[in-house]
């Protein structure tokens, strides 16, 4: 393992005393949405879902495959055209 | 028929609010609702925020845009026109670019389909919760925190500080209702060590991701290097996992990269697992 891309996480919070600490003495979380601290996070399973899967099948980019694909993606509605095409760039 | 008049395109910067930015929004919802996933839609307000730059990223990447192109939108927090106009004007799409987005839009069909089989378990959850969030970065870069990062770190009373532990346990704790986790799963050694003495909620430590399920948490890099979660073990010891404070690819750091991504990690990176107990 390349040491620079493998630096031990417990090394750097070792370096902050007071993380070193809520790591000896640990403790749970409290809800602390139940006390109205709101996190911002997504509490929506189907969408938490949703962008899962296609987090998981974009991650198979990287793979060389000679997949063809069945899926129809052309019945979209496009937007008046504006005379402009789409550069192969894109 | 009438004809509609087109809001002017025009580059597309994080923060702005604009009428083309709201056409753009639109036109994101209906290629998500064309392809089911109405769930991810997002506020047509015209504000380009991160969730409209994530939707016009994900909207690029179903369409067919190119890696680097769909990858440039949440990394420089740009929306070029012509990212702008594939998604508005699909049609237009040259045939590489639509063999391409059949391809994805085959692959995300086939990972429907796969978790549509399965009942949804508060692993599952755990784990499609961490993955919903693959593309965030530190803001700023290396300041081990900003936005939903920062939020992960208040769960467990931390700073800014390391966070490859702390967003496995958030996930595990917070979607998938595990039950007796404390602050100490910031730290990877202790992670280690609570799964080799079988401390509930940790079950057990085995050295391959092989049998383990989702949501366990796999140790990388050797000990007290890093950790993430199981997404699923793969043949030879492999495992597809999802991790903060990584990079999205071989080339970044692994243990501090600052992002979260999902990635493959080959038996050889995986010095462990540490199998959890959820409830259900």
């Amino acid at each position: 393992m390349t040491p620079d891309l493998w630096t031990p996480s417990d090394e750097l919070l070792g370096l902050d005393p007071i993380a070193l600490q809520k790591i000896q003495t640990p403790f749970e979380p409290e809800d602390l949405e139940a006390q109205g601290i709101l996190l911002g996070d997504i509490n929506d399973d189907d969408a938490n879902e949703a962008a899962a899967c296609l987090v998981l099948a974009s991650l198979d980019d990287d793979v060389a495959g000679t997949e063809t694909g069945e899926a129809d993606d052309d019945e979209d509605l496009d937007d008046p055209d504006d005379g402009e095409a789409i550069s192969a760039d894109v | 028929m009438a004809t509609q008049q087109l809001p002017q395109m025009q580059v597309l910067k994080h923060g702005a609010k604009s009428e083309a930015a709201r056409a753009l929004q639109a036109a994101c919802n209906r290629r998500l609702r064309s392809r089911g996933l109405d769930a991810i839609t997002v506020r047509e307000d015209g504000v380009v925020d991160a969730k409209t730059l994530a939707a016009a990223r994900k909207v690029a990447w179903a369409l067919g845009a190119q890696k680097a192109t769909y990858e440039a939108i949440t990394d420089d927090g740009v929306i070029p026109i012509g990212v702008q106009r594939m998604i508005r004007n699909p049609g237009h799409r040259m045939d590489a670019q639509k063999s391409r987005g059949k391809a994805r839009m085959s692959r995300l069909r086939a990972e429907r389909k796969e978790q549509a089989k399965k009942a949804r378990s508060s692993r599952q959850c755990a784990v499609n919760a961490f993955l919903a969030k693959v593309g965030t970065r530190e803001q700023p870069t290396g300041s081990n925190g900003g936005g939903i990062i920062t939020a992960m770190e208040t769960y467990w009373k931390f700073g800014r500080v390391p966070w490859c532990g702390i967003s496995a346990g958030y996930h595990a704790v917070k979607f998938g209702g595990v039950k007796g986790m404390c602050s100490d799963v910031a730290s990877v050694q202790a992670i280690t060590n609570h799964a080799r003495a079988c401390h509930s909620p940790y079950g057990k430590f085995q050295e391959s991701p092989e049998g383990a399920l989702p949501g366990s948490l796999v140790i990388i890099g050797g000990s007290g290097v890093h950790v993430g979660m199981l997404v699923k073990p793969l043949s030879g010891g492999a495992a597809k996992t999802v991790e903060g404070n990584t990079s999205f690819g071989p080339g970044g750091s692994q243990s501090n990269g600052g992002c979260i991504a999902a990635r493959v990690r080959s038996a050889g990176e995986i010095y462990g697992v540490a199998t959890m107990n959820y409830p259900g």
